[in-house]
């Protein structure tokens, strides 16, 4: 090593970084050169110097440290609140949508009433075919067992209930029309009767299905519909 | 929080200004726990709050504390020591007058004993960067605290 290298190295050397090697280089040329050795002793003086002025004490931190913690607390708190206040919200609409299906069955009456009774003009699927492929998407192998004996399956198509959508499926047995509208959704809800205006409706929940049936005849009809429905599905 | 009365030790030489310091620790120390996730496994947390300090403290737009004209000599002393001696004020007053770049390295490297590795960390500056600043910073302080030593009878 020479004088330069002694005087670059010099920082690591009084840190305490310089590798054995290399002490033993650095002190091997301090043993040599009085210039350097005066120069690194002096160097390391004043670093002493400065460490016995500066830090002959610390200054205390107590009170910071204890604000610190009364803002973490708070901090904390607030993080927590905002989770529950969250998940409160989250149950709120969960249970809106559970408890209160009125707009289902408004918009399920609504499809009955414009789309089967009034025959309002839409793209129905009549081809067999066509509506096994659309029932595939909605897990529904047998569509004819929806029903009971004496209705058959008229047309089908896709629509919107509720926001979500759904299949819509009508069966006649050649007097009274049957809606019957399934989207995936499971849960295990038994069956309930409503009514919107002249249509009666009935909904249900399977492992993997809602659906709601709509007819304009009577609740009695309806409710058998369902029922057979309800256990087909 | 062990490392707040260090800390406080380097904002109060940083700032110059008690109150400010107190703000700055407790800002650092938040600001640490905040994104603790964010240390590096196998890397100094110590040095990690140092770096969060000088980065809350430049990134409040101040501006570099060229001489502390604004702290009364005996707000300086009580920052340096317990019992102040007439060394202790020379050499306070002497860091003081040092370029700031200069005296950050001879606080960390030297005062809170950070290698020159670890202070090239906290800077985000090479160790090459750190280890010439070191140099310069001693030798500029030697000849300030000579010309003082010359100057006082």
């Amino acid at each position: 090593m020479n004088c330069r290298e002694i005087e670059e190295l010099a920082p690591l050397y009084l840190s305490g970084e310089l590798d054995e090697d290399r002490k033993v280089q650095f002190h091997t040329h301090l043993a040599e050169c009085r210039s350097c050795a005066q120069q690194t002793e002096q160097q390391s003086a004043m670093d002493e110097r400065l460490r016995k002025a500066l830090c002959a004490g610390l200054p205390y931190a107590g009170e910071i440290e204890r604000s610190v913690r009364g803002r973490i607390v708070r901090e904390r708190s607030r993080r927590w609140m905002l989770v529950a206040a969250a998940a409160l919200l989250i149950a709120a609409v969960m249970g809106y949508r559970m408890l209160r299906p009125e707009r289902l069955y408004a918009d399920a009456a609504l499809d009955h009433r414009q789309e089967v009774v009034e025959h309002q003009p839409r793209r129905w699927r009549t081809d067999p075919a066509e509506i096994e492929k659309l029932a595939e998407r909605y897990e529904l192998a047998d569509l004819t067992a929806l029903a009971p004996a004496g209705y058959r399956l008229e047309h089908a198509k896709m629509c919107g209930i509720d926001g979500q959508p759904a299949l819509h499926l009508v069966y006649t047995n050649g007097v009274q029309e049957f809606s019957v509208f399934v989207r995936p959704g499971g849960g295990m809800e038994p069956l309930s009767v409503h009514s919107v205006g002249s249509e009666h409706l009935a909904r249900f929940r399977t492992a993997r299905h809602e659906a709601v049936i709509v007819t304009n005849g009577s609740s009695g009809e309806c409710l058998q519909f369902a029922r057979f429905a309800a256990a087909a599905l | 929080m062990p490392e707040a009365p260090r800390l406080l030790r380097f904002a109060r030489r940083l700032t110059g200004e008690m109150h400010a310091a107190d703000d700055l620790v407790q800002e650092t120390l938040l600001k640490a726990w905040r994104n603790f996730r964010q240390l590096q496994e196998g890397s100094s947390a110590r040095a990690w709050c140092y770096r969060i300090m000088l980065n809350t403290f430049y990134g409040q737009g101040r501006k570099v504390r060229a001489m502390p004209a604004t702290v009364p000599l005996e707000d300086r002393v009580l920052v340096g020591a317990t019992s102040p001696g007439i060394d202790n004020v020379e050499i306070s007053q002497a860091l003081d007058a040092l370029p700031a770049e200069h005296r950050t390295v001879l606080l960390l490297g030297v005062v809170e004993g950070f290698t020159c590795r670890e202070v090239s960390e906290i800077l985000s500056v090479p160790i090459g960067t750190v280890m010439s600043r070191l140099s310069r910073a001693r030798q500029s302080l030697r000849e300030k605290l000579t010309q003082g030593e010359k100057v006082i009878p």
